[in-house]
This record gives C-alpha cells, structure tokens and sequence, in this order.
C-alpha cells in the first residue's frame, strides 16, 4: 500500500489535510472517507483508523482519514472549552462541511468509477450520517458507523433520561449496591437523586421519556431515515460495553428499523464484549472483517443519488 | 508562515511522517526545533497542542518540524516490538534530514516520554538546547500509568482485574505483549521504560534543559520530582494549566500559558 499527503481546500480557503492510503496493484475498487471522531485526529482514537485504512488496503480498497478545520493537521484551532460542549457542536454539525468539502476532493482524485464510502467513529459517525443526508453526488456508496451517538453528550452531572434497557440493568444492579455500606451513606445522607431514581423505576416500566428528556439529538432520526428512504447503504457496528448501543437498539432498532438488524439499505452489528474504541485486536479484526465484505457487497451504480 | 508534510524512511526502513513549519521570514537561520511527542495513546489526545506549539514557533521566526515515531500516527509500523530506543533512532534520523536541509542548531523539545526520548537523542545528537513539557522523570512510573489502562479496560470489559499488574509484568518480561487501550505493549517498551531516568539523562547532557511543569493553579509550584531536577544547566519553571494529554472534561490545545513560556524560551539566544 501507499500512502499520499492529501489536501483538500474548501470555498472558505481553508485546508483539510489527511492521508490518503491505496491499495497495492489495481486501482481502488472503491475507497472510504473517515472523519474526525469526537476532537481525535485523523489517525481515530487508538490507532483505530489506522487499523480500517491498512485492512482495507490488503482488501484493496482505498482510504482517506482526514482532519476537520481546527482539528489534527488541517487548518484553524479549535477553541478551548468543556469536552461536552465541543462534542455537542460536532453532534450539531460542525464537521459536516469538512466531508464534504473532503468528498469532492476525493472524487477528483479518484478515477470516475470508484464510489466513496464515508465513516467514523462516535460523534464522526454521526458527522458521516449528516453529511451523507446532505450529500447527492452518485458516487456516494454508503455510511459506516462505529458505535454512533444517537444522544447529545450529556452536560457532567446531567444525566438524560435512561432508555428502558439502561433503566433494566440499572435496577438489576440495585441489589449488589445495596450490599455497600456506600450505597446507604448516599441514602441517609440524602444524596440520593430521588427524580433519577424514579425515571429509571418509569423507563424500566416501559415509560418512554421525552426526546429531550432522553437527550435524542434532533438530527439522528431524519438523517437516518433519509438515507434509508434513498436506500444509502448503511453498516452500524456497535459495542456491549459502550452507553451508544442501548439508546439506538432501543429508540432506533426496536422502533425505526422493526427490530430488523439487516434491511435493505441496513445492516447493524454487535460485538458484545467490546469497548468503545475496539480497543482489542479481536474485536477489530471481526469488525474490519465486516467492513470489508460490506464494501465487497455494495455494487457499483447502486442507489446512493 | 508555511506548512509542509511528507514522509522519510527511518534506519529500519519504515516510513515516518514528519509535519514542517517554517516561518516567512527564520529569525535564526539554521536554528530549528525538532518536537518529541509523548508515545502511546496520549500522543493521540495532545496532538493538537503540538501542532499549536509548531504555529507559535513558526510565527515566531523558527521553525518548528513533528515526527510521529514508528508505529505512532500516520507512520509505519506497530509498537510491539519498539521502545525507546528505536523512537530515539527515530529522533536522529529526522534530525539528519533537517540536517540535510539546512538547519544545524536544534532544540529538542519533548513531552511526558517524549522527554526521555528528546533527552537521549539529544545526547547523541549534540543538541544546542532541551525542552521538555512536563516530562516522565521516572519511565518505572510511566509503565505503571500504562498498565493502569489495561486494568481499566479489564474493568469495564470483564467487570474485574483478571491480570493485575505484578502478572501483567510477569508476562510482558515473558514476551507476552499487553494491550493498552488499543495499543501494543512489548518488552522491548516495557525493558526500556523501566530503564529510563531523566535526572540521569540530564546530567549527561552538555546543553541547557529547560523543563516546563503544569500547574493546576497560578503561581504554584512545579511537582516534587519535577522540581528535584533543577540543577546547574537545568532550570524548571510552572506554568498553569491541565493535563492535555489524558482524555477529560476539557479540551485546550492552545496551552497558552505552556504555549506563552515557550516561545519566550525560543526567542532567548543559544548559550
């Protein structure tokens, strides 16, 4: 494989700058466009877009990993802040822009025939998710997401609502913390948040929150749904052990996709052990495995305009 | 100002990637800081403040070149089988391209275990200065903060230690590698690490270090370990800050105060 320096200026003068890695031999049968994941740089949080683009290489796709404005390599300084509100700005759209701008950039490198893909981890799921709604070039191919957040990230101290699954395992969890002597300080001491308690007693009830209450963003649903009305490929990997799987099984799976963990333009898979940035090698490894077969199964021409 | 990237090939054949900032217009021509990153996974959190630091430099007059070490960023490799000496190898084959290129008086900047590698590669290299940003005094102590990672992950994977860190050791020393948080931990790094002093390595050095902690709070004082390394040729000083490169509840990649402190210490001349 090799890897090239790429650039790509936007209409605001500004350069995204990733590496672009193609594969040995015969051209890219159709190459992938990571984004920025959360504020981590072009190279994923733990090396884990390093891990897709040289996977995808020996499986002879190509792959950019490209910096947002403020971010990494390119261009601009993201502003100091609390994480959650940059995050929240990113959720909202921020880097949207940035695929674009590194979509078009791509394609122009790219010879005509080759589709693009576009993915991310977490927040940079999403980013590709909004993007790819926005986005009517035919070379589009489809989304990939790693544990995509449905939720906003919450304010420090300001729990959403739990969906009903999270409200489940947390009154399962009640009984080994009533064991703590922990647990009973909290209680006489009155530290104990009584509304939170009482929304998980609800939620485990079957009560659904408010959107709001629940901390959906806004933005989840109708760029979800869009891409499945234009049939836009979509392959959503998700972990056990990270808070984004229980309010999309829950408020997406279950309700907006019937339960159905692979549809026509869909396909969700779970890796039930692991963590949120795929940290161990088997689980990348089965999670890279599907990335590929994926990318394998999109035919070229299909719907994605 | 002007940016530039590409990649080298380094004594072993693998492809680093090396980001370049020059200014419009070298206050000292010649005169260049080679950056040392920390390894691991806070080099992926704090890559931001270096980039910061590189513009800051450049806009200053001087000019400012990043590596990514072997198996680090976008460059080549794995880290199992690395440590530090390979990424001070790494170091000096960057620091003869720039040789190549021109500029023949480098200050070596490093962070956390960067600064062990900066100050190794310093000594082989005859650096004219050492920088280093709240380093690693005692690489012992850096491999029980990475090991510390492992356990979190055995916690929030397995909801118990399995292998602590005594058996975690046990199997590194072995040849059995140990993840940390996505990350590959050899005995390579682990006999390295475990190696490294940085008040040994400073009193080796022939050139002025300058050590900049962070501080919590404005006016205190640099850590203990931190500031037992003042010594003739070694000044320490506090700036007030966060840590920048643990994941948290706050992003900053302009340090400004870091930042500030710095560039006052690259526009005092080379003694």
């Amino acid at each position: 494989m090799t890897h090239e320096v790429f650039d790509a200026r936007g209409g605001d003068g500004l350069v995204r700058r990733g590496i672009l890695t193609i594969p040995d031999g015969a051209p890219p049968r159709a190459a992938l466009l990571l984004i920025t994941a959360g504020v981590k740089y072009r190279t994923g949080p733990s090396q884990l877009y390093i891990a897709v683009a040289r996977s995808l290489a020996a499986a002879g796709f190509a792959t950019l990993r490209i910096d947002a404005i403020g971010v990494g390599e390119s261009d601009g300084l993201l502003e100091a802040g609390p994480s959650h509100l940059i995050f929240q700005t990113a959720e909202r759209g921020r880097f949207v822009p940035d695929v674009e701008v590194a979509f078009q950039a791509l394609a122009s490198r790219l010879a005509p025939q080759v589709r693009i893909f576009v993915g991310g981890l977490c927040g940079g799921g999403l980013t590709a998710q909004l993007a790819a709604s926005k986005i009517k070039d035919r070379r589009l191919a489809g989304v990939l997401s790693f544990n995509i957040a449905v939720r906003h990230t919450p304010t420090p101290g300001r729990r959403p609502a739990p969906v009903t699954s999270e409200a489940k395992a947390t009154l399962a969890a009640y009984p080994r913390k009533l064991l703590k002597a922990q647990t009973w300080k909290r209680i006489v001491s009155g530290s104990v948040r009584i509304g939170h308690v009482k929304r998980t007693l609800a939620a485990a009830a079957g009560k659904s929150h408010t959107a709001e209450d629940s901390g959906v963003n806004p933005l989840f649903i109708p760029s979800f749904t869009s891409l499945l009305k234009r049939k836009v490929p979509q392959l959503l990997i998700f972990s056990g052990n990270d808070d984004r799987w229980a309010p999309f099984s829950d408020l997406i799976l279950g309700p907006v996709l019937k339960g159905a963990r692979e549809g026509p333009a869909h396909t969700v898979k779970f890796i039930a052990d692991a963590d949120h940035h795929l940290c161990l090698p088997e689980w990348r490894d089965e999670a890279l495995g599907w990335i590929a077969d994926w990318m394998r199964d999109v035919p070229n021409g299909r719907s994605g305009a | 100002m002007a940016y530039g990237s590409t990649f080298i090939q380094n004594r072993r054949g693998a492809r680093l990637f090396i980001a370049d900032e020059r200014p419009d217009a070298a206050a000292a021509p010649g005169e260049a800081w080679l950056i040392c990153s920390p390894i691991l996974e806070e080099k992926n959190v704090a890559h931001g403040a270096f980039v910061t630091l590189a513009r800051a430099l450049a806009a200053g007059g001087v000019r400012a070149v990043r590596l990514d070490y072997e198996g680090h960023g976008d460059s080549d490799g794995d880290t199992a089988e690395l440590g530090l000496d390979e990424w001070t190898d790494d170091v000096c084959d960057v620091a003869e391209w720039l040789r190549r290129d021109g500029a023949h008086q480098l200050t070596l900047m490093g962070c956390r275990a960067g600064a062990l590698i900066a100050a190794r590669a310093a000594a082989r290299l005859g650096a004219a200065r050492v920088v280093a940003w709240c380093p690693v005094v005692r690489g012992e102590d850096h491999v029980h903060d990475l090991l510390r990672l492992n356990l979190t992950t055995q916690m929030t994977v397995y909801k118990k230690v399995r292998q602590d860190r005594p058996a975690l050791i046990e199997g590194l020393t072995a040849g059995q590698p140990v993840n940390i948080v996505g990350w590959t931990m050899g005995r390579t790094l682990l006999n390295s690490l475990m190696q490294a002093s940085l008040p040994d390595l400073l009193a080796a050095l022939p050139c002025a270090t300058h050590i900049l902690d962070l501080t919590r709070r404005a006016g205190a004082a640099p850590s203990e370990g931190v500031a037992a390394l003042a010594a003739d040729r070694v000044a320490v000083h506090a700036a007030q800050g966060l840590p920048f490169w643990i994941d948290g509840n706050y992003v900053d990649y302009r340090q400004d105060r870091l930042l500030q402190a710095t560039v006052t210490l690259a526009k005092a001349p080379l003694q």
